[in-house]
C-alpha cells in the first residue's frame, strides 16, 4: 500500500471519526431519546433480550394489539445490549452504524470517479445530511442501519462484474446479504427494487450492454424481497390493501409525514452543495457522458424523487436516500472541476478552491447538521416525564389504561408499562382516524361529558398531560379538569396525570 | 423447412390426413422431451415424458381437489358448516326458486325483483331434490372446474401445444386464487365448462382435430371402423359445440361475447372448413334472439366491487377473484417473451386485454375467464426463466423456488380467507331462529351483505342485498335505508319502517364494530332501546334479532 493511499484512508478513518464524534456528543447530551419510535425499538430490545424474540403479541399497546415488523436492527442492539446497558447500545450503535455511511460513500464515490479527493469530499457531505443526522442522532432508528445496507447494497452491485480471483466472496454474495438484511429490516428496500429495473432501462435505451449477472441479481432480489414482505405482512396487506404504504395514519396527520416538498425545503435538509451539484450531475450524465456506473445511483435518485413526488415515501426517508446519492454524485462534479482547475493558470491557488468548497459545505451541510442534531436532542423526553411516567408505574395496578398524545404512547408502555389507547403504530388498527380524533377531544374538550364519553369508550383511567401536550394544544391543562370528582390530580410536577373517577352514566 | 412447413399446412387444410405430418410431430414431441444425450428431459426434477402426459393431467386434477377439499374441509373442521362469502347463497336462493318454478320477479327482496336464472340454478336446484343442496352447491363447481380442466387439456393438446407449456399453464391455473374461487362457489364453473367443451367439439369436428385422432388411431394396432361417414361426424360435433357455446352464452352476455370470440377464433382458424363460420353466424343469430327476448343482464355484479384496481386484481393485498403478486409478475415476463411472437397470439394478447378491462370496470368475477389466459402468459413467463442458462445457476434455482412458493403461498393465504369469510356458524343458528320466530311474510332490515344469506337460508324476505346496492330500481330504496339507519329520530324510523313494511331487524356484531355504526349510540341502534317500538327476541355471539312491536 502506497503512501497516497495510507494518507486516504487515514482521512477516511479521521472523516469517520470526526462525524462520530459530532454524533455522539449530541447524543450523550440528554439520558432519554427522542420520538415515540424510540422508546417503541427500546421495548423490543428489551424483550429480546429477556425472551430471545420480539414482542409481536403486545398487551399494552391499544389495549392489546398484535405487530407485523421487520425485527433485524432491533435483534442487532440486543445483541450489543448483552454486554452493554440498554442506554449506552441505543445511544453508541445507531450513530456507528449511521456513521458507517460515510466509508460507503467513499468507497461508491471512488469507484465513479477514480478520485480519492472528490471522495473524500462525498463521504464528508454523506456524513454531515442534516436530514439523516437528524433523525438518527437520538431516535434509535432503523433509519441507521437502513442506509448503510442500502448504498452498501448498491456498491457491491456496481462491482459485481469484477473479477475477484483472489476474494472467496464474490460481490454478488455480499450483495445478497445486504439485500437479505435490508428486506429483514425496513421497507425502504423498495427504494432499490424499483432501481433496479431502471437502471437497466437506462442501459437499454442509452445503448449499453446490459451486464447478465446484473440482470438475474434484479430479477432475484425482486422476486426475494415480494417473497419476503408478503410472508411476514401478508396481515397488513389483506387489511389495508396497498394503503399499508401510507401505514393507516390517520388523515389528520397524514401531511405531516407524505407531504411534498418543496426546493427550499430541500435544499436545507439535503444541503445547498450536494443538492446542486449532484442535480447537475443527473443531469450532465443524462444528455452528455455515458457511465453506466453513475446510471445506477442516478436510478437510486430518480427513484426516491419521484416516490417523494407521489407520497409513496415518508418525507425523511426520501430525502436521506436523495441526499446521500447526491452526496456521491458530488464527487463527479468535484473531479471535474479541480480537473479543470489544474490545467489552468491558477492551479497553484487549489487549495484555496478547497478550502473555499470546505467552508461552503461547513456553512450548508455541516451547520445545518449541527442545528438539527440539537433540535432533536432539545426535542428528546424530558426527565421530568420519565419521572411522571415511572410514578404512574408504581401508583396504578396492571391492566390500567392511560391515554396521553398520540406520539406519547410508546413512551408510556415502555415507561409506565401500562396499556395505551393510541401511539404512533397505527397499522392494523380499525377506524384510527376516529381514535386520533377521540383522543384528541379528550384532552382540548371543554365539557366533561364530551371527555367522559371518551374515556367510557376506551375505559380510560388516567389522562397523562405533559408539557408537550401543553405547547402543542396551547392548554394549561385540560378544561374539564375543574371537576376534581371526575377528574382527580394525582400527579402535577411539570407534567400533569389525572385519574378518571367517573363514567358517563355515573359512578 | 419453410416449403415444407407450408406444404403440410395446406394439407391439413385440405381435410386430408396427414399420418406423416401428424407423427413426425409426435417425434418432434418426443425429442423435445429429450436431452442431447437421450436422457429425459426434466423440469424441477421432474421427468417431461409425452408418454407420462396422462398422469401430469392426474397430479394437477388432483392438485385441485386437494386445494379445494382443503378449502371447504378446512372451514368445517373449524365448526362452520356454513358455505364461504355471500354470493353463494344467492345462487342458492335462486336455485331454490328456479326449482320451485322460476318466477320472473323474486319476491324474496322487499320490493320484488327481476332475476335471472342461469342453467347452473335449474341444476343446482332440481339437482338439490336429490342431494342436499348445500352438499351439491359445494361439490358441482368443483366438478365443474375439474372437467373444465380436463377439456382445456385436451383443447390445448388439440392445438399442438408442447407438454410443458401445457402442463405448466394448468398447474398455474389451478393454484391461481381466481380458479380457486370459481371451484369454491360461482356458475362461472359451468359458463368455462360450457365454453371449453364447445372449443374442444369444435377442434374434433374440424380438420385439424381430426387429423390429430386419426393419427392417434393409425398409431393404435387395430382401430375400430366406424360406422359414420368422416362428414357427418364433423357436423355432429360442430352442432354439439354449437349447443354447448349457447349454454355458455345463457350465463350473460359478456360471457356469451367470450364464446363467440373463441368460437370466432377457432372458426376463423379453418380457412377451409366453411361449415364452422356457418355455424358461428347461427350462434350469433340464435344467442341475439335469445338476449332480445330474455333480460340477459351484461354481467351480474352480485357484491360492492373494489375501486382501487390493485386490490381489485391482486389476491395478496384482499382481492376476493385475483391474482398472485408473483403471477402478475411472470404474466408480465411473458408477455414479454411471447411478444415477438405477437401476430400468431393476437388473439391471446387482446382477449386478455379485453377481459382484464372487463374486470376492472364490470365485475372483478370476471377474472375467472381472465385467469385461463393470464395463465398461458405466465407458464411462458416461468419456462422463459427456467429455460434460460443463468450465469448464477444457484441463483436462479433459488428464485424459482421463490416463484413457486410464493405461488402457492399465495393460494393458502386465500384459502385460509376462505376459511374465516362470513357467515360464521352461529349465523347459521341465527338464521333457524328467524325461521322458528318470524312469520313466513316477514321483512328483515340488515347489513346489504346478509341480504342473501336471509333470503337462502333464513327464507324470509331481505330489504336490501348486495345486488340492491347497483340496482338503479332500489336507488330510492337504498337512500331510504340509509336515513333508516342512522337516524335518531323515533317517528322518522316508524314511517321508513311502516314504507318498506319492515318486521324485524337483524343486528351483528361486524354491524356493531364499525360495519355500520361505530357506537352504541348511533342511528337505529340507539333507536332499538325504544322498547316500545322494538323488542329483542333471540341473540347469540354473532347476531341480535330485534322485531319491531309498534310502527
Amino acid at each position: 500500500m502506497g503512501n497516497p493511499v495510507k494518507k486516504t484512508y487515514i482521512l477516511l478513518t479521521l472523516i469517520f471519526v470526526l462525524v462520530l464524534g459530532v454524533r455522539l456528543y449530541f447524543a450523550f447530551q440528554t439520558s432519554t431519546f427522542t420520538g415515540d419510535e424510540a422508546y417503541f425499538t427500546l421495548r423490543q430490545v428489551e424483550h429480546i433480550t429477556s425472551h430471545g424474540f420480539p414482542l409481536y403479541n403486545d398487551p399494552l399497546s391499544y389495549g392489546g394489539r398484535s405487530y407485523l415488523f421487520m425485527p433485524l436492527f432491533q435483534m442487532i442492539l440486543a445483541f450489543f445490549n448483552l454486554f452493554l446497558p440498554l442506554g449506552l447500545a441505543a445511544k453508541l450503535i445507531p450513530n456507528l452504524l449511521a456513521s458507517s455511511v460515510v466509508v460507503i460513500a467513499y468507497f461508491l464515490a471512488k469507484e465513479i470517479t477514480g478520485d480519492d479527493r472528490a471522495a473524500l469530499f462525498s463521504a464528508f457531505i454523506s456524513g454531515f445530511i442534516p436530514v439523516y443526522v437528524g433523525s438518527t442522532v437520538n431516535s434509535v432508528s432503523a433509519s441507521s442501519l437502513v442506509f448503510p445496507l442500502l448504498f452498501y447494497a448498491v456498491y457491491c452491485f456496481l462491482k459485481v462484474d469484477e473479477q475477484r480471483k483472489r476474494k472467496k466472496m464474490g460481490y454478488a454474495l455480499q450483495f445478497i446479504i445486504a439485500l437479505t438484511a435490508l428486506i429483514v429490516t425496513n421497507s425502504v428496500v423498495v427504494v432499490l427494487l424499483l432501481s433496479l429495473p431502471l437502471y437497466l432501462l437506462f442501459l437499454k435505451l442509452e445503448n449499453l450492454p446490459q451486464s447478465r449477472k446484473e440482470v438475474e441479481l434484479t430479477v432475484f432480489s425482486i422476486f426475494a424481497a415480494l417473497w419476503v414482505t408478503f410472508l411476514v405482512m401478508k396481515k397488513y396487506f389483506l387489511i389495508h390493501g396497498p394503503m399499508v404504504i401510507w401505514q393507516n395514519l390517520p388523515p389528520q396527520i397524514l401531511d405531516l409525514y407524505f407531504s411534498r416538498i418543496s426546493i427550499l425545503d430541500a435544499l436545507r435538509l439535503i444541503g445547498f452543495i450536494p443538492l446542486t451539484y449532484g442535480v447537475y450531475s443527473v443531469f450532465e450524465h443524462i444528455h452528455h457522458v455515458k457511465n453506466r456506473k453513475v446510471y445506477l445511483l442516478i436510478s437510486v435518485a430518480f427513484c426516491s424523487a419521484i416516490l417523494l413526488w407521489l407520497k409513496l415515501i415518508e418525507l425523511n426517508t426520501g430525502l436521506i436516500s436523495l441526499g446521500i446519492c447526491m452526496a456521491v454524485l458530488f464527487s463527479l462534479l468535484y473531479a471535474r472541476t479541480f480537473g479543470y482547475i489544474k490545467n489552468t493558470r491558477i492551479s497553484r491557488y487549489s487549495w484555496a478552491f478547497v478550502l473555499l468548497f470546505l467552508a461552503a459545505l461547513f456553512a450548508s451541510s455541516v451547520l445545518p447538521s449541527i442545528l438539527t442534531a440539537q433540535d432533536s436532542v432539545d426535542n428528546a423526553l424530558r426527565p421530568s416525564e420519565i419521572r411522571a411516567l415511572q410514578w404512574l408505574e408504581k401508583y396504578s395496578e396492571d391492566g390500567d389504561v392511560v391515554t396521553g398524545l398520540p406520539e406519547e404512547g410508546h413512551a408510556i408502555t415502555a415507561l409506565a408499562k401500562r396499556k395505551n389507547v393510541i401511539d404512533s403504530n397505527y397499522l392494523s388498527i380499525p377506524l384510527i382516524g376516529q381514535r386520533y380524533d377521540d383522543v384528541m377531544n379528550l384532552l382540548t374538550a371543554r365539557f366533561e361529558t364530551d371527555a367522559l364519553a371518551v374515556t367510557d369508550r376506551y375505559h380510560v383511567d388516567y389522562i397523562y398531560f405533559s408539557q408537550r401536550a401543553k405547547k402543542k394544544l396551547g392548554l394549561h391543562e385540560p378544561s374539564y379538569a375543574s371537576d376534581k370528582k371526575c377528574f382527580k390530580k394525582i400527579y402535577d410536577k411539570y407534567v400533569k396525570i389525572y385519574e378518571v373517577k367517573c363514567t358517563l352514566l355515573g359512578k | 423447412m419453410k416449403r415444407k412447413l407450408q406444404k403440410k399446412r395446406k394439407r391439413a387444410a385440405s381435410g386430408s390426413v396427414n399420418l406423416k405430418s401428424a407423427a413426425l410431430d409426435k417425434k418432434e414431441n418426443e425429442k423435445n422431451s429429450r436431452n442431447i444425450d437421450g436422457s429425459e428431459k426434466t423440469v424441477f426434477g421432474i421427468s417431461v415424458s409425452p408418454k407420462k402426459e396422462h398422469y401430469y393431467f392426474l397430479l394437477i386434477a388432483a392438485l385441485a381437489a386437494v386445494l379445494l377439499l382443503a378449502g371447504h374441509g378446512s372451514r368445517y373442521a373449524t365448526g362452520n358448516p356454513t358455505l364461504p362469502g355471500e354470493q353463494v347463497y344467492y345462487h342458492l336462493h335462486l336455485a331454490d326458486v328456479a326449482a320451485d318454478g322460476a318466477p320472473s320477479y323474486d319476491t324474496s327482496i322487499a320490493g320484488s325483483r327481476r332475476d335471472y336464472y342461469t342453467p347452473y340454478h335449474y341444476l343446482l336446484g332440481y339437482g338439490g331434490k336429490m342431494i342436499d343442496k348445500e352438499i351439491l352447491a359445494r361439490i358441482l363447481p368443483a366438478l365443474l372446474s375439474i372437467a373444465s380442466l380436463y377439456f382445456m387439456e385436451r383443447v390445448l393438446s388439440l392445438k399442438r401445444e408442447p407438454l410443458l407449456e401445457k402442463m405448466a399453464m394448468l398447474t398455474l391455473f389451478v393454484i391461481s386464487p381466481a380458479f380457486l374461487a370459481m371451484a369454491i362457489g360461482s356458475p362461472q364453473s359451468m359458463a368455462l365448462f360450457f365454453t371449453v367443451l364447445g372449443a374442444f367439439l369444435l377442434l374434433r369436428g374440424t380438420a385439424e382435430g381430426k387429423g390429430m385422432q386419426d393419427a392417434h388411431d393409425a398409431n393404435s394396432t387395430h382401430a375400430p371402423p366406424d360406422a359414420t361417414s368422416p362428414a357427418h361426424q364433423d357436423h355432429a360435433l360442430m352442432l354439439l359445440s354449437l349447443i354447448s357455446f349457447l349454454f355458455a352464452a345463457l350465463f350473460s352476455v359478456l360471457n356469451g361475447l367470450i364464446a363467440a370470440a373463441v368460437f370466432g377464433v377457432l372458426a376463423f382458424q379453418q380457412p377451409s372448413n366453411p361449415a364452422a363460420k356457418k355455424y358461428l353466424a347461427a350462434f350469433a343469430i340464435i344467442a341475439g334472439i335469445m338476449y332480445f327476448l330474455t333480460a340477459t343482464p351484461f354481467f351480474q355484479v352480485l357484491e360492492p366491487q373494489e375501486t382501487n384496481p390493485l386490490v381489485q386484481q391482486v389476491a395478496d393485498l384482499g382481492a376476493g377473484v385475483g391474482f398472485s403478486i408473483f403471477f402478475w409478475i411472470l404474466v408480465i415476463i411473458g408477455v414479454i417473451s411471447a411478444w415477438p411472437r405477437k401476430k400468431e397470439l393476437a388473439f391471446l394478447y387482446a382477449g386478455t386485454a379485453a377481459l382484464l378491462a372487463g374486470s376492472i370496470f364490470v365485475s372483478h368475477d370476471v377474472n375467472i375467464i381472465t385467469a385461463v389466459f393470464f395463465s398461458l402468459f405466465a407458464a411462458k413467463g416461468l419456462l422463459r426463466l427456467q429455460r434460460t442458462e443463468w450465469v448464477f445457476k444457484d441463483l436462479q434455482k433459488i428464485t424459482l423456488l421463490l416463484i413457486v412458493c410464493g405461488l402457492i403461498f399465495s393460494s393458502i393465504s386465500f384459502l385460509s380467507r376462505v376459511v374465516n369469510d362470513p357467515p360464521r356458524e352461529s349465523m347459521e343458528s341465527m338464521a333457524q331462529i328467524i325461521r322458528e320466530t318470524s312469520d313466513p311474510d316477514a321483512v328483515i332490515l340488515s347489513h346489504p351483505s346478509n341480504g342473501y344469506f336471509i333470503e337462502a337460508i333464513g327464507k324470509r324476505t331481505a330489504v336490501l342485498d348486495s345486488l340492491s346496492l347497483s340496482s338503479r330500481q332500489e336507488r330510492q330504496k337504498r337512500m331510504d335505508m340509509n336515513v333508516l339507519l342512522n337516524t335518531t329520530d323515533l317517528e322518522k324510523a316508524k314511517q321508513l319502517l311502516r314504507k318498506y313494511h319492515i318486521t324485524h331487524v337483524l343486528v351483528t356484531k361486524e354491524m356493531r364494530e364499525g360495519g355500520m355504526w361505530n357506537s352504541p349510540l348511533e342511528g337505529l341502534l340507539l333507536l332499538l332501546r325504544n322498547s316500545e317500538t322494538f323488542k329483542n327476541i333471540a341473540s347469540n355471539e354473532e347476531a341480535e334479532l330485534w322485531k319491531v312491536i309498534e310502527r
